[in-house]
């Protein structure tokens, strides 16, 4: 049996301005997020350290990720473990200057044939093993295509970048045209390593697992929320076996926080802030029906320091409140501007009308300078 | 609605407590520390909750602390109880037959989670005419030391802030602070602002980013003359692909260029490569042909003594036969016999020294091979040498992967579609090979490196690139935003000043008309809401040009108008919290005056400590509560309470 130690998605050297100031911060996040990767795989004592793809987030990652990322290569090279690369969507080969041509990233196997390239042939503890994998392209063919198992004996592995059937994800430069299982049992491998769809899945022969995606080992935005994880696998001619291995530094959280119960934004801010830790990178949504009009930017500066990141999401019914109906009520300005809004509001496009109401929330919290309490 | 009760359980330093009052004057009347304020507190806790329900209760009391409160209007009667522990709200209203009407609960005792929250705004405006505490406090309380607290200089300001609804902040202010940001973020269509900034900086990223383009087009134009030229000269990586798990380290065939080389290395070590290369291939060719000569060697036929054997004894039994059937022509038969066996002799020698002539070309042929092996193999044992002193590689393994090291095509190139293997020595390109050797290659991968240097700092561009990019759309969002905000402040201040300003200050003018005895029943109010009033000389004045005297009482009137306004005519309650203590005695008097003009109009609960007005109170017939026993009480009965009719004959 080979093992190995499966991962992708791994996206190092990623720009996240959504993080402000923690930006840098989270930059190394990744970067030690690989390096547990490689400590795990020597704990582990695997034979191959595959990364199915988007080991960086750039065709032209900084050095010092590189310069990371070579001495952890080096590491696993050390010790007879093989590092196997393919390129992903992000650090694909399109570039003249990708850092796969710079050939700095030390005693790496970049799987880079695509077509009907031969596979490559490797031995340990005198198996033979075949590793199969390349950039694909859509509107190329399915990208299982160069993975057809050759006769040979051994062991057959391929890498692939692609995502699940239907999966369209956003922001990439690629569109998948997906992998189903039996796509991946028509090509004969014994297993088959993914990457790009930043969830943990797995593709089955019945209870054989025959490929899996890992997902992304830190989960990079709100999208990836939750426990991340890689892969250790141990393959032999049509066996495998799977472990699923938590990998992630800090958590990324989604909350969604009812505001009817808050009396004044010292309720809000007691509420969010006992969420607080500061290894969490935590988006709140705010919902319901709020007894006031609630200051996201206020709540965001008062909770902020207890998390590692925080995000705050108004999606709350003001518009609607009975508060505000009581307000439309009122011999006041405020009053004449709630009426205001809600006649601008019934006669804007739909795609404006968001704009609207926060414009309105803007107001009023600024009327009120954060001092306003639910009656 | 008026107040007509006030019943704590725990709240404050009171136990319990019940105090009844009236419409018109009342007098609430205790020493220092008695609990005055904390009864408007009360008042306050109950209609809109407190901020720290702990801090009202009694101090060392364990269990439910509770207040409610009684309003009374035309046609109703409102109880409201608050269970300040459990944070529970009751709402009661009854008819004047004491019938209940809707009750109102918060929360809902059978709310569903996610539900809209029961809120009790929509009651308070109901019952007051509008829902905002803070805007109950600035109307209805008069705190301790004035009567005209936080107007300050012309009132404007202050007005405005309490006809917003609040009664927090300026709408004026609100304005500007958005005009202010909406100009700070950069104006829609001009160049300054943080967005005009941001974006300087984005199109100096961008040129520098354009200055980037050329260097990069050489870039992989250079590689692809590498890939092509590294493909000419054979260097095939597919063996690179073995290795051996548990060999030890990764063999150093598996090992791509490293660029941390000193450039000067390149050359020399492309030079030797190449040379060694060519010295293997030299060898391999050598081997092969001396292989091929030794073969020829053995296959090489001999010259057959056979056949010129069997001539001979063919010819000389015919010889023979023919002398023995004719006798006298023996002598000629053996004769002839004998020349033709002689002549095949003769030609089987022929060939046979043409054969060893050919032999013994092949054979010199083959030792010039041998010796010309031996000389190869000397040479490239003195390369490997050299190599070995170098820290490179020897094997053809090793040298394919030093000189194949940066050959991926680039974009738009298409890859080998039959590599040998895949693997660190990426695919190469399947173009016609160019001319050169290894030392141009040696060459190209210098310069390769170095257009890599030029374009090094590109990613850092991305990277700052990215960032403002994504804090430019924030801006623009947030531009949007202020843009909107201010639009819809400004068009309701515009639409509630022409609805409400005239009206306003002719409802101003009858207040104060009325407080000062007719001598200013005409008050303007500026498209700012700032205060004028008529003097005597026929001329408008600002407020602040009259008496302290006409000021208070503007004050007042201003307070009443905007009950009146706010509260849509209702008659409501004002707590008045020793606010007459810090005047002189004239102030005093003319402000108890004042109060008991409102009095007239509106219920007013003043709270005081003074023993001097328990005498007026007495004198004046106001409804009097008493906070401490021990105080004398004078004990005047007092009338019977004002009925709405009084109002109305007031007025008349």
């Amino acid at each position: 049996m080979i093992r190995l130690l499966h991962t992708a998605d791994l996206h190092l050297d990623a720009a996240l301005p959504e993080l402000g100031p923690r930006e840098e911060e989270r930059r190394k996040d990744l970067l030690l997020g690989f390096e547990r990767l490689v400590n795990l795989a020597i704990k582990n004592e695997v034979d191959l350290f595959l990364v199915a793809g988007d080991l960086f987030d750039s065709p032209r990652p900084l050095d010092e990720a590189v310069a990371r990322v070579a001495e952890g290569f080096r590491r696993l090279g050390d010790r007879g473990i093989l590092p196997v690369v393919v390129p992903g969507c992000r650090d694909g080969l399109g570039l003249p200057d990708v850092i796969f041509h710079r050939g700095r990233l030390g005693p790496v196997m970049l799987l880079a044939r695509s077509g009907e390239a031969e596979p490559a042939r490797i031995r340990i503890r005198g198996e033979e093993v075949f590793l199969y994998g390349g950039p694909w392209k859509p509107g190329g063919g399915s990208p299982l295509a160069p993975l057809k198992r050759s006769q040979s004996e051994g062991v057959h592995i391929g890498l692939l970048h692609a995502g699940g059937r239907g999966e369209q994800p956003t922001g990439d430069r690629w569109q998948d045209d997906g992998i189903t299982a039996e796509e991946v049992r028509a090509c004969g491998l014994d297993y088959l390593a993914l990457g790009h769809r930043h969830d943990f899945a797995t593709l089955g022969d019945g209870e054989r697992v025959i490929a899996c995606w890992p997902g992304s080992p830190e989960g990079l935005r709100f999208s990836e929320a939750g426990p991340r994880f890689c892969a250790l696998v141990e393959v032999g001619a049509g066996e495998v076996r799977m472990e699923k291995i938590l990998v992630n530094g800090r958590a990324l959280e989604k909350r969604k926080v009812a505001v009817e119960d808050w009396e004044n934004l010292s309720d809000g801010v007691a509420e969010v802030g006992a969420l607080g830790s500061e290894d969490l990178l935590l988006r709140v949504t705010l919902t319901g029906v709020p007894g006031f009009p609630i200051d996201p930017v206020r709540l965001h500066a008062e909770c902020a320091e207890e998390f590692f990141h925080l995000e705050v999401l108004d999606e709350t019914d003001l518009f609607g409140s009975p508060a505000l109906d009581a307000m439309a009520e009122e011999e006041t300005l405020r009053g004449a501007l709630v009426r205001r809004a809600r006649i601008l509001h019934e006669g804007a496009p739909l795609e404006d009308r968001p704009l609207l109401r926060e414009a309105l929330r803007e107001v009023l919290v600024r009327l009120a300078a954060g001092g306003e309490t639910a009656p | 609605m008026i107040l007509r009760s006030l019943e704590l359980g725990h709240f404050g330093p009171f136990p319990s407590g019940n105090w009844e009052f009236r419409r018109g004057m009342n007098l609430v009347h205790g020493p220092n520390e008695a609990g005055k304020s904390t009864l408007v507190s009360a008042v306050l806790a109950t209609l809109f909750g407190s901020s720290d329900p702990e801090g009202v209760r009694t101090w060392g009391w364990e269990g439910p602390w509770r207040a409610s409160l009684v309003l009374e209007g035309e046609g109703e009667t409102v109880r409201l109880e608050r269970d300040f522990g459990e944070g529970r709200l009751l709402l009661r209203r009854t008819d004047d037959l004491y019938r209940e009407l809707s009750p109102f609960e918060a929360p809902s005792p059978e709310g569903e989670e996610g539900a809209p929250r029961e809120t009790i705004a929509p009651e308070l405006s109901r019952l007051l005419g509008f829902s905002s505490p803070d805007l109950f406090r600035a109307l209805l309380v008069l705190g301790q030391g004035s009567l005209s607290p936080r107007f300050g200089e012309g009132g404007a300001p202050r007005l405005r802030a309490l006809l917003g609804g609040y009664g927090g902040v300026d709408s004026e202010e609100v304005l500007s602070a958005l005009e202010a940001e909406y100009l700070d973020l950069g104006a829609k269509g001009s160049q300054g602002g943080q967005i005009g900034a941001l974006r300087d900086r984005l199109g100096e990223l961008e040129e520098l980013w354009q200055g980037k383009i050329e260097p990069l087009k050489e870039l992989g134009e250079v590689r692809r003359e590498a890939a092509e030229l590294a493909a000419s000269l054979g260097m095939d990586p597919g063996s690179a692909t073995v290795h051996e798990r548990g060999a030890g380290p990764l063999s150093p065939a598996l090992r791509p260029l490293d660029p941390t080389q000193p450039a000067s290395a390149v050359p020399e070590a492309g030079g030797l490569v190449g040379e060694a290369r060519r010295t293997r291939e030299r060898l391999l060719r050598l081997q092969r042909e001396a292989a091929a000569l030794r073969q020829d060697l053995i296959d090489h036929p001999g010259t057959p003594v056979l056949f010129p054997a069997v001539l001979t004894a063919v010819f000389l039994v015919l010889g023979a036969g023919l002398g023995l059937i004719r006798s006298d022509l023996w002598l000629g038969a053996l004769g002839g016999a004998g020349f033709l066996s002689a002549f095949a002799w003769g030609v089987h020698l022929f060939l046979s020294g043409t054969k060893r002539g050919e032999l013994r070309g092949m054979k010199e042929r083959l030792g010039r091979l041998e010796i010309d092996r031996e000389q190869t193999l000397a040479r490239l044992e003195s390369l490997d040498e050299q190599l070995r002193e170098e820290g490179l590689p020897i094997s053809a393994a090793g040298l394919d992967a030093l000189a194949g090291a940066p050959d991926v095509p680039p974009r738009g190139e298409g890859t080998s579609p039959k590599g040998g293997g895949g693997a660190c020595a990426p695919g190469r390109g399947t173009l016609s090979p160019p001319a050169g050797g290894p030392l141009a290659l040696s060459r190209l991968l210098e310069r390769s490196e170095g257009l890599c240097a030029e374009v090094a700092d590109l990613r850092r561009i991305e990277l700052e690139g990215e960032r403002l990019r994504a804090l430019e759309q924030q801006l623009l969002r947030r531009r949007r935003v202020v843009a909107t905000a201010r639009e819809l402040l400004s068009q309701a201040t515009a639409e509630f000043g022409a609805s409400h300003q005239d009206r306003f200050a002719a409802g101003l003018g009858r207040h104060l008309g009325r407080m000062t005895s007719g001598r200013h029943p005409e008050v303007r109010l500026d498209g700012d809401w700032s205060l004028h009033l008529r003097g005597s000389d026929r001329q408008w004045h600002p407020l602040e040009a009259f008496s302290r005297g006409t000021r208070d009482a503007a004050w007042i009137a201003l307070r009443l108008s905007l009950i009146d306004l706010l509260g849509k005519g209702r008659t409501l309650f004002l707590l008045v919290d020793d606010s007459l203590a810090s005047l002189d005695q004239a102030r005093r008097d003319e402000a108890l005056r004042l109060l008991e003009q409102v009095a007239a109009r509106h219920q007013v609960i003043l709270f005081s400590h003074e023993e001097s007005l328990l005498k007026r109170a007495a004198r004046s017939g106001w409804h009097m509560v008493v906070l401490n026993d021990q105080t004398p009480v004078p004990t005047r009965k007092p009338p019977p309470e004002r009925s709405d009719n009084d109002r109305q004959l007031h007025l008349l």
